[in-house]
């Protein structure tokens, strides 16, 4: 998946999420009729807030715990389109509405098996595209309004301070970011003329000629989105009714029928196409604008502290996240959400959010990321395949991790076949990036835990037993030694398996060189093991060729000359290794040993 | 005659220069920002329009009119009678009349004018 395509999605779950709370403010709108419009405006705060920040601060009270949205990540994100869409089998969000859900849901491609892509990742590849190409036509066509306008009030003369007139425009602005200026029109009246200016001033003592500007922006960005142009109507309404107000308190309610004449000279008559610029006297909306200003009253101190209250109330609600399972830390359990495990519990592979929820709330050893999750639901058996990739990982990482997840998953989904686990390493310039698959089935599962691993779902307790059975199965630390000699001895086999008509130990290693490189990156812990195998003595087999290989490849520098000189039999080498490093004990002492050459502990 | 239609800001520059006329170019452009408050670039590009359109001309850098106020006036007058009353001058000067009292002054000024404008 590309940069756009994440940042399209990134731009989908922000513009869903502000859906609801534009909902949720236009609701509160109708509440907060009676009282100035100033508490409407900065309701509109909160939808702004959430068109630009794909994060969010959780809090116990959220507005969207309503909505219960689908998943919501450790990054504090809300994800109602999941990041890995074009790649699922069955594509599917969760806006937390189950008509939508279905509706979207059976609309979008399933994965074809024999096609070379899926058919969902073009469908968001040519989403995304589209959408970045509309979002560069609404940034090109305000900049071009903005020049326009900035072209017919060049020649503006001055009036005083910062008002100038001029007999291109037909109605006041203010217009300018750094240095607002109010352009009047020439033939204006001059009884008109206090009144406009004093509702001009108040936009630019509001910083208005910023934040419009600012939110067309926002909203170029998300003009796929219906709910926003409506949201945004209606904050430029709510900001030209809540100067209105502030004009008629400065005045006094007597001027209010003069105010409205006003207002009625200036109606710009045509309705202006919705733009970011400039802000305009007469804009539209005149006759809501007259009523609102003949009703206007001045209200009482109480209901001005009332309205302030529940108008920030409304804000924090409206912009925290809910509180989630998964970001509970008491219910973690030696690394497991177990809480979020619980809740994601599903007896079907195909639903994806679930699923994904599931894996991510298992741990992962440092330096190990989750990549793509892919499901396989079409035929059975059906299956979920995971996969990680090791970062910079400075222990080395074994399987256990995966072992352990994969476990849990057939624990979890009820009707999920095979897992499969697929760890890319890529550790170092030095060597080559490989990958390690394992496969778990449940039959495989249901042997090595002795019964179906499903009944230990059923509540909180059992999971919390079968995680503790699986961590003393596979070391708790995912790369303890336990886990590597088991892990070093299977690669090992898996080297010897073929080709078995040659008898060069180089075929061997070549024919495997992912098993050979995995064991490479285990660095000097896995000499541990391999010294431990010569010890056995008489390893002069194949087994022995590739673990002297092994040895000295991790050696290294340390491998002393003398002892490299022609010695092509593996126990030999050992003994004679041995022997040297014995000798260094004898000679140094063994915190010389230590410091100097390698720890064989 | 169109050349002599202005907008309010042509007008307003216009009206500077005559009242300034001959004036050196940097001098108007100091002119223009205390009056009009215009920033020099903006000065220049009305100063080359109207020099364009035969307004106004600007040589080694004194920038004087070609066309005086008055012409302009007659224009304005003009158009003005044209487009509100049908052409006519009497409906016109019914309606500037109309309710006020002309001083003895103005009245024999009028009078003068329009035996000129008979012979």
């Amino acid at each position: 998946m590309n940069t756009l395509q994440v940042i399209f999605t990134t731009v989908l779950n922000m513009s869903i999420t502000a859906s609801f709370v534009a909902i949720g403010v236009i609701i509160a709108r109708l509440m907060l009729k009676k009282v100035p419009k100033f508490f409407s405006y900065a309701l509109w705060s909160a939808v702004l807030i959430r068109l630009i920040f794909p994060v969010s601060f959780t809090f116990n009270f959220s507005f969207l715990s309503v909505i219960k949205p689908g998943t919501q990540q450790a990054t504090g994100a809300l994800a109602y389109v999941p990041y890995n869409m074009g790649l699922m089998q069955t594509p599917g969000i969760d806006v937390g509405i189950v008509g939508i859900n279905k509706a979207v849901n059976s609309s979008l491609p399933q994965a074809v098996q024999t096609a070379s892509v899926n058919p969902m990742q073009i469908v968001m590849a040519i989403l995304s595209l589209g959408w970045v190409v509309g979002v560069a036509l609404f940034v090109i066509y305000s900049v071009i309004s903005y020049l326009k306008v900035i072209k017919n009030v060049k020649t503006a003369t001055l009036v005083r301070d910062e008002i100038f007139e001029t007999d291109r425009i037909s109605t006041p602005f203010v217009c300018g970011f750094i240095k607002p200026k109010i352009y009047i029109p020439t033939d204006i009246s001059q009884s008109e003329l206090p009144y406009i200016l004093a509702h001009e001033r108040v936009h630019i003592k509001r910083l208005d000629y910023l934040i419009k500007p600012f939110a067309f922006l926002v909203l170029s960005v998300h003009w796929f989105n219906p709910l926003m142009w409506l949201s945004f109507f209606l904050m430029s309404k709510d900001l030209e009714m809540s100067c209105d107000e502030s004009v008629l308190k400065q005045f006094g309610d007597e001027t209010r029928a003069n105010y409205s004449q006003s207002l009625l000279a200036l109606a710009t008559g045509k309705r202006q196409l919705l733009s970011g610029s400039p802000l305009a006297f007469g804009e539209s909306n005149t006759k809501a604008r007259i009523e609102n200003v003949l009703n206007y009253k001045k209200p009482p101190f109480w209901v001005v502290v009332v309205a302030l209250t529940v108008t920030f109330a409304l804000v924090i609600l409206f912009t925290a996240n809910p509180k989630n399972d998964l970001l509970s830390t008491n219910s973690v359990y030696s690394g497991y959400q177990i809480e979020s495990l619980m809740a994601n519990k599903t007896p079907y592979v195909g639903d994806n959010s679930k699923v994904v929820a599931l894996i991510d709330a298992m741990p992962l050893p440092v330096g190990v990321v989750r990549d793509s999750v892919k499901l396989q639901t079409s035929n059975k058996p059906y299956s979920i395949t995971i996969r990680y990739t090791v970062k910079d990982s400075e222990e080395a990482v074994g399987s256990a991790f995966s072992n352990r997840n994969a476990i849990l998953i057939l624990s979890l989904v009820k009707n999920v076949d095979v897992i499969n686990s697929e760890i890319f390493y890529s550790p170092d310039e030095n060597i080559a990036s490989f990958s390690l698959s394992d496969t778990y089935t449940r039959e495989r599962a249901e042997q090595l835990m002795g019964g179906d691993v499903r009944n230990y779902s059923s509540n909180t307790d059992t999971l919390i037993t079968l995680i503790d059975r699986l961590n003393s199965l596979w070391n708790n630390e995912g790369n303890g030694k336990v886990l590597n000699e088991n892990q070093i001895e299977k690669y090992l086999t898996t080297i010897m398996s073929s080709p078995q008509i040659s008898s060069n130990p180089q075929d061997y290693i070549k024919a495997h060189e992912n098993e050979y490189n995995a064991i490479l990156a285990l660095d000097h812990k896995a000499l541990t093991y391999l010294f431990s195998e010569f010890e056995k003595g008489d390893q002069n087999g194949l087994k022995g060729q590739i673990m002297m290989n092994l040895c000295r490849t991790i050696l290294g520098d340390e491998d002393d000359e003398d002892i490299k000189s022609a010695i092509t039999i593996p126990q030999d080498w050992y003994d004679t290794y041995k022997d040297h490093m014995q000798s260094m004990v004898n000679e140094n002492g063994i915190d010389w040993v230590h410091s100097n050459e390698i720890d064989k502990g | 005659m169109e050349q002599y239609k202005l907008f309010d800001a042509e007008h307003k520059f216009v009206s500077l220069i005559w009242e300034n006329e001959p004036v050196n170019s940097t001098e108007l452009v100091k002119l223009c920002l205390e009056k009009l408050g215009w920033k020099k670039s903006t000065t220049y590009t009305v100063l080359r329009k109207l020099c364009e359109r035969g307004i106004l001309k600007n040589e080694g850098a004194v920038v004087a009119s070609l066309v005086k106020r008055e012409e302009v006036q007659k224009y304005e007058s003009e158009t003005l009678i044209e487009k509100a009353f049908n052409g006519s001058l009497p409906q016109f000067l019914t309606a500037f009349l109309d309710g006020k009292k002309l001083t003895t002054k103005d009245a024999a000024a009028l009078k003068i004018i329009i035996e000129q404008a008979i012979k």
